[in-house]
C-alpha cells in the first residue's frame, strides 16, 4: 500500500509539475486568466477519508460557481494536492503553493493537527485562509491573523443544547466526559453555558476513555437526581454508558451527546432501540435548509453518485463560498484587505452561518440537533433545519 | 435510593463485572498453570471470539447460538497454535514464549484489521433490566454471570472429578513425573491451550455483547487480566475468580466513593499490593518444579 501510494503521488507530483508549465507557456492576459484556489487536503493516510470528502466539496463549488459565470467575470480553478495526513507534509505544500505556483487564494487542509502546520505557513507568507477542517481552539489562539475558523468549535458545541435545556425548564445538569482533549473542551463549553445561564450544576465527572464499566459513576447520577444529563464521550464508552444508564434505569429529562453519538450513524446500529430519543450535535445535516444548502446537496448527488454528502463537503464548498464573497465584495485578492472583508462578514452560506472572532475563531456558526426517533437518526433543532419536532422530556426507557 | 440500598446496589454491579473478569481470565490461567507460559496473545483470542460471532450474526444466526460455534472453532485454533508453535518454547526462558506469543498477538490483531476494519462494532442482545425494589439487574450481565458461573463449576467438577482432569492437575504439580507415569503432557498441554482458548472464544462473545470491540481490542484488557490472575494466584485456577471479584469491587467501589478515573489505580495497587506481601496470590499459586 506505502509503496503505491508514494508512486501515485510522485505521479501526481510529475503531472502537476508538466501542468504547471503548460500554465505558464500561455501569455498573461490577466483578464481571462483563471483565479486559482490552492489547498492540500488528506488523500492517502489515517485522514483520508475525510479530506476525500473536503476535495470533493471544493471540487463542486469550482463547478458550480464557474457554471455562474466564474468570479469577477475569471474562470476558478483549483489546485489540490495529498498532504498524505502529515502536519509537515501539509505545511511544505502550502508553502509550494505560496511561493512557487503563486496561488491566488487559498482554502484548507483537513484536520486540527494538520492545519496547525499549515497556518504557520500560511500566516508568514501574510496569506487568507479559510480552514473548514479545525475544530481545535488552539490555532486561534496564538495572535495569528490571516487564519479563519469555517466550523463550530468544540466550546460550542453544545451551547445550542444547554440553550433548549434552559427553554423547557431544565434547571440542573450532570455533565459527564471522557479523559480526552476533546471531550473535555466540550464538557468546559458545556459548564461555561450552564453557569453563565444561571443554570445548576449538581455534578461533573471525567471517566477514563477506555473504562469497561460505568455503573458506579451512573449511580452517582441517578442519587444526584438532574433534570438533563450531558455527556462528552467517544464511541465505545458512549455505547457502554447508555447500555448501563439503561440497565439502571437512569431517565432524566433529557440525555444529550456532543458530536460523537446519536449523530453517528455506527452509534445508533450498535444500540439499536435503546439509543431512541437520545440526543447528539452535529455540525451540519445533508436534510438541513439553510440558503443554497438543498441546491448544493441536490448537485453533489449529480455530481457524485453514490457518495454521501457529510459536513466535510458542506464546509469545505461553503468555506469557497465566504472567499468568493469577500472576494467580490473588495473587487480584487488584495490579502490585506481579504482579511478585513472577511473579519467584518456575517453571512448564511449552505453550511450555515458565518461569523468569525476577532483571533479568526468561528462564533457564528451552530451546531444542529439530532434525535433518534423511531431508529432514525432525525434533525430536530433549528426549526429552520428541523425534519421532526424535538421530543423532550425523555420518555422512559423502554 | 437509601445509602445502604445503593451499597449494596455497588455491590451486585462489581458481582456481575468481577463474572466477565474471572471467565475473561481464567483461560489465561489455566494455560499458565499447564505450560508455564504468559499468553500474552490471550486479548486477541478474545478479539476473534468476538469478531466471529459478529461475523455469524451479519449472515443471520443469533449470538447465543454462535457461543457454541464460536467455542469449536477456538478450540481448534488454540490446539493447533500449541501443538505446532508454543510447544516449540515450553520449558525455555520466558522471553521465548514471551515473543513467540507477541507476533501470535500482532498478527491476529492484522488479521482481524484487514478481515473486519478498525471500526468498533457491538451487538445489542437481551438489553431489558431485572427490578427488585429498587435494585437493577441489567438481563445480559446476569446471563453472562450465570454462565460464567456455569463453566466454572463445570470445569472444577471436570479438573476435580475426571480422568482428563487429574492428568491436567498432575501436569500443573509435576509435569516431569507426570511424564513419568505414563502421562502424555504434551497432549495434555495441546489440549489446556485448546481450552484456554475455547474460554477466551466464548468472553469474546460476552464483549461484543457487553461493549464495543475492534480488532485492536487484545491490549485493552490484558494487564488486568494478568493483575487478576496474579492476585487471585498464578497457575490457580479457582483463584482466578477470587482475583476476579477483588479487582471487580475495588473498581465499582472507587468509582462510588472516588471516581471512576481512579479505579484503575485501585487495582494496580492492589496489584502491586498483592506483589508485595502475598506473591503466591491470595488462593496460593500452582506448584512449580
Amino acid at each position: 500500500m506505502k509503496t503505491t501510494n508514494k508512486r501515485t503521488s510522485e505521479v501526481t507530483a510529475i503531472l502537476w509539475v508538466s501542468l504547471l508549465f503548460t500554465f505558464c507557456s500561455f501569455g498573461t492576459a490577466e483578464a481571462t486568466e483563471p483565479i486559482i484556489l490552492g489547498a492540500a487536503v488528506s488523500l492517502t493516510g489515517n485522514l483520508a477519508r475525510s479530506g476525500l470528502d473536503q476535495k470533493l466539496g471544493y471540487e463542486l463549488w469550482k463547478d458550480s460557481v464557474n457554471a455562474k459565470g466564474g468570479i469577477l467575470g475569471r474562470k476558478v480553478d483549483l489546485r489540490i494536492y495529498d498532504d498524505r495526513s502529515e502536519p509537515m507534509t501539509g505545511a511544505k505544500l502550502y508553502e509550494k503553493l505560496i511561493t512557487s505556483d503563486k496561488v491566488d487564494l487559498l482554502i484548507g487542509p483537513y484536520g486540527s493537527g494538520v492545519t496547525a502546520a499549515v497556518s504557520t505557513a500560511v500566516e508568514k507568507h501574510k496569506m487568507v485562509m479559510i480552514a473548514p477542517g479545525a475544530s481545535s481552539k488552539e490555532i486561534w489562539e496564538r495572535g495569528y491573523r490571516y487564519v479563519f475558523q469555517m466550523i463550530t468549535p468544540a466550546r460550542y458545541q453544545l451551547t445550542s443544547s444547554i440553550e433548549i435545556a434552559k427553554n423547557s425548564g431544565f434547571k440542573t445538569f450532570a455533565v459527564i466526559n471522557a479523559d480526552s482533549a476533546f471531550p473535555r473542551d466540550l464538557a468546559k463549553g458545556a459548564l461555561e453555558d450552564i453557569n453563565s445561564a444561571g443554570l445548576k450544576l449538581f455534578l461533573h465527572e471525567e471517566y477514563p476513555e477506555k473504562a469497561n464499566d460505568l455503573s458506579s459513576l451512573i449511580l452517582k447520577i441517578k442519587a444526584a437526581a438532574p433534570d438533563a444529563l450531558i455527556v462528552g464521550s467517544y464511541l465505545p464508552d458512549g455505547v457502554l454508558l447508555v447500555r448501563q444508564a439503561k440497565a439502571a434505569n437512569l431517565a432524566p429529562k433529557m440525555i444529550q451527546f456532543g458530536p460523537v453519538g446519536p449523530s453517528i450513524p455506527d452509534f445508533v446500529k450498535s444500540l439499536g432501540d435503546l439509543s431512541n430519543n437520545l440526543l447528539g450535535v452535529s455540525q451540519w445535516e445533508s436534510s438541513v435548509k439553510y440558503p443554497g444548502s438543498p441546491e448544493m446537496v441536490a448537485s453533489f448527488k449529480k455530481k457524485f453518485p453514490g457518495e454521501e454528502a457529510d459536513y466535510s463537503v458542506a464546509a469545505a464548498y461553503s468555506s469557497c463560498e465566504v472567499m468568493r464573497m469577500a472576494v467580490e465584495k473588495i473587487r480584487g485578492i488584495d490579502q490585506e484587505k481579504l482579511r478585513q472583508a472577511v473579519l467584518a462578514m456575517d453571512v448564511m452560506t449552505p453550511f450555515g452561518r458565518f461569523k468569525v472572532g476577532p483571533a479568526g475563531d468561528q462564533v457564528g456558526h451552530l451546531t444542529v440537533l439530532v434525535q433518534v426517533l423511531n431508529g432514525e437518526r432525525v434533525v430536530v433543532w433549528p426549526a429552520e433545519a428541523a425534519v421532526q419536532k424535538i421530543v423532550l422530556p425523555f420518555p422512559e426507557w423502554k | 435510593m437509601r445509602g445502604s440500598l445503593l451499597v449494596l446496589q455497588v455491590m451486585i454491579n462489581g458481582l456481575l463485572l468481577a463474572g466477565i473478569y474471572g471467565v475473561a481470565a481464567v483461560g489465561l490461567n489455566l494455560i499458565f498453570g499447564v505450560l508455564r507460559v504468559a499468553n500474552i496473545a490471550h486479548g486477541d483470542f478474545i478479539m476473534l471470539g468476538a469478531f466471529i460471532v459478529y461475523s455469524l450474526s451479519t449472515l443471520g444466526v443469533s449470538p447465543l447460538i454462535g457461543i457454541p460455534i464460536v467455542g469449536g472453532v477456538l478450540f481448534v485454533l488454540g490446539l493447533l497454535t500449541e501443538r505446532f508453535l508454543v510447544e516449540k518454547v515450553v520449558y525455555q526462558p520466558m522471553a521465548y514464549s514471551l515473543l513467540l506469543l507477541y507476533a501470535v498477538s500482532i498478527l491476529l490483531r492484522n488479521a482481524g484489521l484487514n478481515l473486519w476494519t478498525s471500526n468498533y462494532v457491538s451487538l445489542n442482545v437481551m438489553p431489558g433490566t431485572l427490578h427488585i425494589g429498587s435494585l437493577t439487574i441489567s438481563e445480559i450481565r446476569l446471563v453472562v454471570f450465570i454462565i460464567a458461573v456455569s463453566l466454572t463449576v463445570f470445569f472444577t467438577f471436570i479438573l476435580n472429578k475426571t480422568m482428563v482432569g487429574k492428568t491436567i492437575r498432575a501436569s500443573i504439580q509435576h509435569p516431569d513425573l507426570a511424564g513419568a507415569c505414563g502421562i502424555d503432557v504434551r497432549k495434555v498441554r495441546a489440549l489446556t491451550f485448546g481450552v484456554g482458548s475455547l474460554l477466551a472464544g466464548i468472553t469474546g462473545t460476552f464483549f461484543i455483547m457487553l461493549f464495543s470491540v475492534n480488532p485492536e481490542m487484545g491490549d485493552m484488557m490484558i494487564l488486568k487480566l494478568f493483575a487478576i490472575v496474579i492476585v487471585g494466584g498464578l497457575g490457580n485456577y479457582l483463584g482466578t475468580f477470587v482475583g476476579a471479584l477483588v479487582v471487580a469491587m475495588a473498581e465499582t467501589f472507587t468509582g462510588f466513593y472516588a471516581t471512576t478515573e481512579y479505579s484503575d489505580v485501585a487495582v494496580f495497587f492492589l496489584f502491586l499490593l498483592s506483589l508485595i506481601l502475598r506473591p503466591q496470590g491470595l488462593l496460593g499459586g500452582g506448584k512449580t518444579t
